[in-house]
């Protein structure tokens, strides 16, 4: 019997295998080539299931979890330029903006994919607002997500590696 | 090009190709490359800038790194990788126990690399040696398989 499982429960499953697998040093240096190179003042990486994100690489912050952004980046499959966060009626009140916990002012997100499914985010900011993005901080987002993206399919890959070498190691001893 | 040396794969790797072109974007520079060393030349695994594909490079920097070339000293070390170069920085990378390489970017004019720069050089050897160690453990997975698969065919 071949049963189709839902899109979104797919995504779950991805997600919550990515929360274990994925924070690392490598996530971390993609966000610190962001912060540096554009002149941000921190970057995150995260994953991000129905209710939150968590936060899988940083540079330029502690925080580990927040809740979803809504608003001009809910289902945004490009990125997405936030030039005026806490001016913007549908940002404003977030914990990440209202200074509850982070008090972002400006940001560039780009969503990361995996097999065709949106599972976290990947981004620069800045704790105020930004008059205009410039073409080189667009281009390092767009850079930064694809490797962020590479990295998510290679530990996936691993991981699944790992587990069918362990189910087969399992299965010789009988 | 390509070969093995001490069970690395030196093959070509788009990963490190998206990262070399991230290099060239962060840092500000015309030329990256991810090499190996292997038979005394280094082969090129990721590059942005140049179409080179093997060289030879005589200044590896000993230890950690990096090290910085400027004028004609670095147009000499580049100038298999592309013409004009002015200035030259260059970090070693670990491959496994026993091999190096080496993650070099280069820019035309002798403007000196900034200390931004030289800590965005240090996290993108992390993201060059992080990739180079995932695709040998992949290759040598791939080896075992075709391995195992040539066993049960005899």
């Amino acid at each position: 019997m071949n049963i189709a499982i839902p899109s979104h429960l797919r995504r779950l499953r991805v997600v919550h295998r990515l929360q274990t697998v994925l924070p690392g040093a490598v996530l971390d240096a993609l966000c610190e080539i962001g912060m540096r190179a554009a002149g941000a003042d921190l970057a995150l990486c995260t994953v991000v299931d129905d209710r939150q994100h968590r936060i899988v690489g940083r540079a330029g912050t502690d925080v580990t979890v927040f809740p979803r952004i809504g608003g001009p980046v809910a289902g945004r499959r490009d990125l997405m330029l936030l030039p005026d966060m806490a001016g913007d009626v549908a940002t404003a009140a977030h914990p990440m903006v209202d200074g509850r916990l982070e008090r972002m002012g400006a940001a560039i997100l780009s969503p990361l994919h995996h097999d065709g499914e949106m599972v976290g985010m990947f981004g620069i900011a800045w704790r105020g607002p930004v008059a205009a993005f410039t073409d080189r901080q667009r281009d390092l987002v767009r850079r930064l997500a694809g490797l962020g993206e590479a990295q998510i399919r290679t530990e996936m890959t691993l991981a699944r590696l790992a587990q069918d070498a362990f189910r087969h190691l399992d299965g010789m001893r009988g | 090009m390509g070969g093995s040396v001490v069970g690395i794969r030196a093959g070509r790797s788009r990963t490190l190709d998206d990262i070399c072109a991230l290099a060239v974007v962060a840092v500000r520079a015309d030329v990256a490359v991810v090499t190996l060393v292997c038979g005394g030349m280094h082969h090129v695994m990721g590059a942005s800038g140049t179409g080179a594909e093997v060289f030879s490079f005589p200044a590896l920097p000993a230890g950690n790194g990096p090290e910085e070339w400027h004028g004609p000293e670095a147009a000499l070390l580049a100038e298999p990788l592309a013409a004009g170069i002015g200035a030259v920085l260059c970090v070693p990378v670990a491959a496994g126990e026993a091999q190096r390489g080496m993650l070099l970017l280069a820019r035309r004019g002798e403007e000196a690399f900034a200390p931004d720069e030289r800590a965005i050089l240090h996290r993108l050897r992390l993201l060059a040696e992080a990739q180079i160690g995932a695709e040998t453990v992949m290759g040598g997975i791939a080896r075992g398989a075709l391995g195992l698969i040539e066993g049960w065919r005899r």
